[in-house]
């Protein structure tokens, strides 16, 4: 138990904790006190000055940022005079002075910090001139846009960057009013070692940091805000799905989340809205004379009930993507299980199973090893490679890589090893107390050698290769197809575009294919019938992710009013077949 | 009770804020019967009575010689100085020419212009001359009241001249405080 301390705020008697600062104790007792260079979740740096507080201690009075200032038994503190009020203006009037704020017509107006205290301390004008300092907007990157004439060099996405996603890009270079936050040292940020994770954009506070497909797209009293779960990997990370209009406009980190705290990488945050080129299905399609044309869905589905009820069941196969919801693979596997299917597997292969007791993604901000075993975490599980890169870069964990490739995480490692150097790793384990053996889908025997030598001490951490690979695990999905054998095959695509050519080439043999699936690619040549479902943003249900934590995923927008959900075109199906 | 007189003129402005006084509507009738326009961009008179007026209302920034006589004249001939919108008050839009110099400007407008062929820099000893620095009025000559806001709203604008009928000076805040 933390000691308690007690303090005197605003006159008032207070607790907190020894150890919190007295912005902590002051939000704890429900006392507010302005700050814009503060938050929660990052380390408190003191750079924006609002936060100021008269302390008395040991009968010398002093001004001192609030969220700095470690709170000590029996200080005396203010936090609302009007002197400090006076001052916390002038402070946002500097921070206007400075820059180059033109409200008027900023993405930021409505959603600004800066802006609501400025209001907050009825600044009506500016007492001081003006600097108009030259500073030259960075639209090199892909998804973000740096206007640095809207900085108010808080450094909330400098911090970000470095403890919440552990890459350390942004920086701050130049002194006095020439300080500015860089990339690197000072690079295009486009061409940068930014990673995408976007955690930046989410933090800043003013309209320095912008969303290029979501700019002037809806301000935060125009748009519908749902929590849900990221369908974009097997992390499962929370969501914010952010909507205006039945329009998606943006993905954005849920603080409140177990798994990620907050933290995107850009498959799951930037991704899925500004790269998906694919063409959605709209209505059922059937194919006739080697083109697929638009149909009803009773057609659709009569002829797929047709087929399928029609065939014998030697021939019959099921394959669905493990990306599909909880409740989705169940139906699946009743439907097909009902009308005595036995070919049944997953779009991505068969999965091995995990053992039962395995770590979970918070134990590894204690690890002081990681063992990375046939896993690339810079292109697959990005999320679990910020853990990693925190512990190795803010923590001086140690990173050692067990893998043929070269992965992305090979630069940040003290060893790479070869598999069959794997008792090296084992031996490197020696000195850590915590090592955390995080292994992915190309692990082989060298994951076994890890089991065994270290038993007891390591975690382990699968990087399940399928979002909800641990739910097709539990519906009992994760048998070997037999492509061969399956002539009449119904798969249940979701919105998943990861098939294998190998995979595809059989079932273009195959002599009916019924394809449940959002996107025409890449079934067009494949496919006999497409039914088209629900996308990521548009589901309910859900999924079970690495850790084997059940995790919601809900609906931020309606589909198009021809596509149905997924447990809808099942159910229609079962009714159908009987099953 | 004699009328409240008032003058109003614009500067650098695109004329937002005296559109969003005339959005005053019906309002503007009801402020009629205890105050009496003078000067303004929407009547003949095009510089305030000599005798003086009691509130004086200025839109736009400072961005040449001839704003600043405006301004100087406004100040000279009211009781209370009102700057009305960002340009007047920040000193908003115009001022995102003050990276560059006047004659950087005028090159960029004049001559530059990809539409522009042969284009010259008028010089005539007519013309006012721009300043390097867009100002605010603030900066000229001292204002009474700064009511910003892109352009501030009719509420906004009637809350100060209410206010300002009942001897008050305005403070601004919640709905009336808005720099957009």
């Amino acid at each position: 138990m933390a000691e308690e301390i007690t303090l005197t705020i605003d006159g008032k008697e207070v607790k907190g904790e020894r150890g919190d600062t007295i912005l902590q104790v002051c939000q704890k007792n429900g006392i507010d006190v302005p700050t814009l260079c503060h938050f929660e979740g990052l380390s408190d740096i003191g750079s924006c000055r609002l936060c100021i507080a008269e302390i008395e201690e040991r009968g010398r009075t002093r001004i001192d940022t609030s969220c700095t200032t470690p709170a000590v038994e029996g200080m005396v503190v203010q936090v609302s005079t009007k002197q400090l009020n006076e001052m916390r203006r002038a402070i946002l009037e500097l921070l206007f002075s400075e820059g180059n704020h033109y409200c008027m017509y900023c993405v930021a107006s409505g959603d600004c910090e800066l802006q609501d205290m400025a209001y907050r301390f009825g600044i009506d004008y500016i007492r001081w001139p003006l600097l108009y300092p030259e500073r030259h907007i960075d639209a090199s990157h892909k998804y973000v846009v740096m206007d640095p004439n809207r900085c108010i060099l808080c450094r909330r996405c400098v911090r970000a960057c470095a403890e919440l996603v552990g890459n350390h890009t942004l920086g701050v270079g130049g002194r006095d009013s020439e300080a500015e936050i860089i990339a690197d040292l000072k690079l295009p940020w486009g061409e940068s070692s930014c990673v995408n994770a976007g955690a930046c954009l989410q933090v800043c506070p003013t309209g320095a940091i912008l969303d290029r497909r979501s700019a002037y797209k809806g301000k935060k009293d125009q748009v519908e805000r749902v929590k849900s779960t990221c369908l974009f990997c097997s992390v499962g990370c929370g969501t914010e799905l952010v909507s205006r209009d039945n329009y998606l406009i943006r993905v954005e980190g849920d603080w409140e989340a177990e798994p990620n705290k907050g933290i995107l990488c850009a498959a799951g945050r930037f991704e899925p809205l500004y790269d998906e080129e694919r063409t959605r299905v709209l209505r059922p399609l059937v194919k006739r004379d080697g083109r697929l044309e638009e149909t009803t869905w009773d057609e659709a589905l009569d002829l797929v009930a047709e087929k399928l009820g029609d065939s014998d069941k030697n021939a019959l196969g099921a394959l669905t993507s493990a990306r599909a919801t909880n409740e989705t693979l169940e139906l699946f596997a009743k439907l097909f299980r009902g009308i005595g299917v036995e070919n049944i597997g997953c779009l991505e292969g068969p999965i091995a199973e995990p053992p039962e007791k395995e770590i979970n993604l918070a134990e590894l901000d204690e690890a002081d090893m990681f063992i990375v075993v046939g896993e690339d975490l810079a292109e697959d599980h990005q999320v679990v490679g910020f853990f990693v890169k925190r512990g190795v870069n803010n923590r001086g964990a140690r990173l050692v890589i067990v893998d043929d490739k070269e992965t992305g995480f090979v630069p940040l490692a003290y060893r790479w090893l070869k598999p069959d150097e794997v008792e090296e790793a084992v031996r490197l384990c020696d000195a850590a107390a915590r090592p955390a053996v995080i292994y992915g889908a190309r692990a082989g025997e060298e994951l076994a050698v890890l089991r065994k030598e270290l038993a007891g001490k390591a975690g382990f951490f699968w990087m399940a290769p399928a979002t909800n690979s641990r739910g097709a695990l539990a519906a009992g999905l994760n048998g070997a197809f037999n492509a061969e054998a399956a002539q009449n095959v119904y798969v249940l695509a979701c919105d998943d575009g990861k098939v294998g050519d190998e995979l595809l080439a059989r079932l273009k043999k195959a002599n009916f294919v019924a394809v449940q699936s959002s996107y025409v690619e890449p079934w067009a040549e494949v496919a006999d019938v497409v039914l088209p479902t629900v996308i990521w943003a548009e589901k309910e249900g859900t999924i079970t992710n690495l850790e084997g934590r059940t995790l919601k995923v809900a609906k931020a927008v309606e589909p198009p009013a021809a596509v149905k959900g997924e447990a809808e075109v099942l159910k229609a199906l079962i009714g159908r077949l009987g099953s | 009770m004699p009328k409240v007189k008032i003058a109003t003129d614009w500067l650098d402005i695109c004329a937002g804020c005296h559109m969003s006084l005339l959005d005053m509507d019906e309002r503007l009738v009801e402020l009629l019967e205890k105050i009496e326009i003078t000067s303004s961009p929407i009547t003949d008179l095009k510089h305030p009575p000599e005798e003086g007026v009691d509130v004086g209302i200025l839109s736009g920034s400072v961005a040449n010689t001839h704003q600043e006589e405006v301004v100087k004249e406004m100040r000279a001939r009211c009781k209370i100085l009102v700057a009305l919108g960002d340009c007047a008050v920040f000193p908003g839009i115009p001022a995102m020419r003050n990276v560059f110099s006047a004659e950087e400007v005028l090159r960029r407008g004049y001559v530059e212009t990809e539409s522009t062929v042969d284009g010259k820099i008028p010089r005539s000893e007519e013309l006012a001359k721009l300043f390097d620095q867009v100002k605010a009025v603030h900066e000229v000559v001292k204002v009474d009241v700064n009511l910003p806001g892109c352009p501030p709203s009719a509420d906004a604008i009637y809350y100060v001249l209410k206010e300002l009928l009942e001897g008050r000076i305005p403070v601004l805040s919640g709905e009336y405080l808005k720099y957009e």
